[in-house]
């Protein structure tokens, strides 16, 4: 029998989400971003950037500044439905495999599939009233668009320090050195994507949580902006950056990225702790390279799961997310996973489409052994086969984790025989 | 005094080591083994059929090296096609009796350009990097002074580059320190850019020449948004260096032990 868990919630208490710019507030809220889900599709220079964040303050106090390469138009924003991203997270997250022994005296095959869910729920808030005169900021209000429950800004400005005094003399409280990182940008001809929440849309549409917002835009900059996100978070910060990419897996250009372990047999009692686990070996695995992002998840679109955690991906769901040519026509999903701070990751993340369709992904095996009555001949061996193997499965786990071999010998479940 | 060759072969050996024994450089011996035989039977195949009176296969050796630090790819054969095309063209793309375009550049450039395989700016770590600058500098140091411009117009180009961007934008040095250490452009300045077949004779043509391939793989990389600009920059710029070298003609160079001679 075999049964696939998913690992629950990834790295944090809530499943991971939200953005790259940053959050900027009217009061002295407990801003912290640490987490944060983005998806971008690139379909040659067309660019979808869908971007869920995990605001915990008031949603009165919630604004978010992302720069964009271009003015985008409002045919061009949209809002999601959280579950979309919360199904893609599902889909490829890290996962476990359960395979039992069979009765190696009476050898039988069967199993089933078991899959199970993810709970998915995205906290994001919004602020309040603003624009006005921009004359003597040198800000310019490009566009002004209400798109469902946000207001969307789309704003250019001659330099930072005057961006950072509009937006402050407009009520936003904005982090230390953020003036320094809007020039960078500005010089670099970007705009800025300022959203926030119309509350009075939002109650009345009866939301209770932030939904992810979704710009497209026609660029060939393949990038993502994550230095002003670095400002106002406490410590280091989780991406999850899932691209669609018609030609194959998408990697950091400008850092190093490596493939996290994958189909490694562990102990059977990792069943039970997974997300200890895998938060344990990404640490590790953060400890030994530090400055690289790392592949969860690289799968061509064509190619089946397998094995499959959460809902198939449907067509649907590529659309929504920018990818529209859906999963027959080929391309390739890959799911980048980066820790990091200003220290570390000093520079935006540029990404490489490569041309590499070899799927890759987080899967690590639980193999039960067989704890019935056995009479036969093979019985002996087969006994000291699990024995052996049950060591080596321990080593793996301390060597994935760090954790000491002392403790997971401990922690191995007894067998029955 | 041995090939120099001998020197950037030991060199390549060891960062292919280190970058598929701890870095995790997605390229397996099979692939090092079946690029390097396949550079060697083309070269050996192209002296036959061009009637060179050389046996030299030490650049073959060199070319094979280069493609298995830089090219990746999933299929197995690209690294030999890239190997064949590569030495290929030293015989085929030729001007004034010398072959136009860096050989591993030439198949590198086939291969990701046909999207069959890809170059992993990102790969190096610092171990990687630290091992990359050190040799390849002792090695200029001890076996190539007399090309040793190239590397030094090259880094000093690309590094004041982006400084001046860091400066203009207003971002913190850390950026630019950050953007130096890259692998690709390093094993780019130290060995491909610095092919004494595949550039200028004259010194001051040569920084001249240098310093625009510099030039060109900046707004490439930066403005275009292309990874690897200098390796694109060095070959829309290879046609300039039979031009260069008529204007201002100076005494080709040649390995010390060995030279392919011209083909007629």
């Amino acid at each position: 029998m075999r049964r696939h868990l998913l690992l629950p919630a990834l790295l944090s208490p809530a499943p991971a989400f939200a953005f790259c710019g940053f959050y900027v507030s009217h009061a002295d809220a407990d801003l912290f971003n640490d987490s944060s889900h983005v998806v971008l599709a690139r379909d040659g220079d067309h660019t979808t950037v869908t971007m869920a964040n995990d605001y915990h303050g008031a949603p009165e106090e919630f604004a978010m500044v992302v720069p964009v390469p271009t003015v985008v138009k409002q045919k061009d924003i949209s809002v999601l439905e959280s579950k979309i991203l919360a199904d893609l997270d599902a889909y490829s997250a890290p996962r476990l495999a359960e395979y039992h022994d069979p009765d190696p005296c009476a050898p039988v095959v069967l199993y089933e599939i078991a899959e199970a869910d993810m709970a998915g729920a995205v906290s994001m808030r919004a602020p309040r009233g603003m624009v006005e005169r921009e004359e003597k900021y040198k800000v310019r209000i490009e566009a002004q668009y209400d798109i469902e429950e946000y207001n969307v800004l789309i704003l250019s400005a001659e330099e930072g320090e005057g961006l950072q005094r509009w937006l402050r003399d407009n009520g936003y409280k904005l982090p230390a050195g953020a003036d320094r990182i809007l020039s960078s940008y500005i010089r670099q001809d970007m705009r800025f994507f300022v959203a926030k929440v119309d509350l009075r849309e939002q109650q009345r549409r009866g939301l209770n949580m932030l939904r992810p917002l979704q710009v497209r835009y026609e660029s060939d900059k393949f990038m993502l902006p994550i230095r002003l996100g670095t400002l106002n978070a406490r410590g280091k910060q989780d991406l999850i950056l899932h691209t669609f990419s018609r030609k194959g897996r998408v990697e950091l250009a400008n850092y190093r990225t490596v493939p996290m372990p994958s189909n490694l047999n562990v102990p059977t009692f990792v069943g039970d702790s997974f997300g200890e686990v895998y938060k344990a070996m990404f640490a590790e695995q953060y400890e030994r390279y530090p400055t690289a992002g790392f592949t969860e998840y690289a799968w061509p679109l064509r190619q089946k799961c397998d094995p499959c955690v959460g809902e198939p991906l449907k067509q649907d769901l590529m659309v929504k997310l920018g990818a529209p040519w859906g999963p027959t026509e080929g391309g390739m999903l890959t799911r980048l996973h980066v820790r990091y701070d200003a220290a570390s990751f000093p520079e935006d993340l540029r990404l490489h489409e490569t041309a590499d369709m070899r799927p890759h992904q987080v899967r690590l095996v639980l193999q039960h052994p067989f704890e019935g009555p056995m009479t036969c001949d093979a019985a002996p061996a087969y006994k000291s086969a699990v024995r052996e193997r049950r060591e080596e499965e321990a080593r793996t786990l301390a060597r994935l984790t760090g954790w000491s071999l002392d403790l997971i010998r401990r922690r191995l479940k007894p067998l029955g025989w | 005094m041995s090939d120099p060759r001998h020197g950037q072969l030991a060199l390549q050996g060891v960062l292919l080591a280190l970058g598929a024994g701890w870095l995790h450089f997605d390229v397996s011996l099979t692939s090092v083994l079946t690029t390097t035989a396949a550079a060697l039977v083309t070269q050996w195949a192209c002296l036959r059929l061009w009637r060179v009176p050389s046996r030299d296969l030490t650049s073959a050796f060199v070319t094979a090296g280069s493609l298995a630090l830089l090219l990746r790819s999933m299929h197995p054969w690209a690294g030999p096609v890239a190997a064949v095309v590569a030495i290929a063209s030293k015989f085929l793309l030729r001007a004034d009796g010398r072959h136009m375009v860096n050989p591993s550049l030439a198949g590198l450039l086939l291969l990701t350009g046909l999207d069959l395989a890809w170059v992993s700016p990102g790969q190096w770590g610092s171990a990687s990097l630290w091992a990359l600058l050190i040799g390849g500098g002792a090695w200029h140091v001890l076996h190539h002074s007399r090309r040793s411009d190239v590397p030094v117009t090259f880094l000093l180009t690309w590094s004041g580059l982006f400084l001046a961007r860091a400066l203009w934008l207003g971002d913190p040095l850390t950026i630019w320190a950050h953007q130096l250490r890259s692998g690709t452009v390093l094993l780019f300045a130290l060995f491909m850019i610095t092919d004494p077949r595949t550039s200028p004779d004259d010194r001051l043509a040569r920084i001249a020449w240098t310093a625009s391939v510099a030039a060109v793989g900046f707004v490439l990389q930066v403005h275009l948004w292309i990874n690897a600009g200098p390796l694109w920059a060095l070959l829309l710029l290879a046609p300039t260096v039979p031009l260069l070298n008529r204007r201002r003609p100076a005494r080709a160079f040649t390995w010390r032990s060995v030279a392919i001679p011209a083909s007629k």
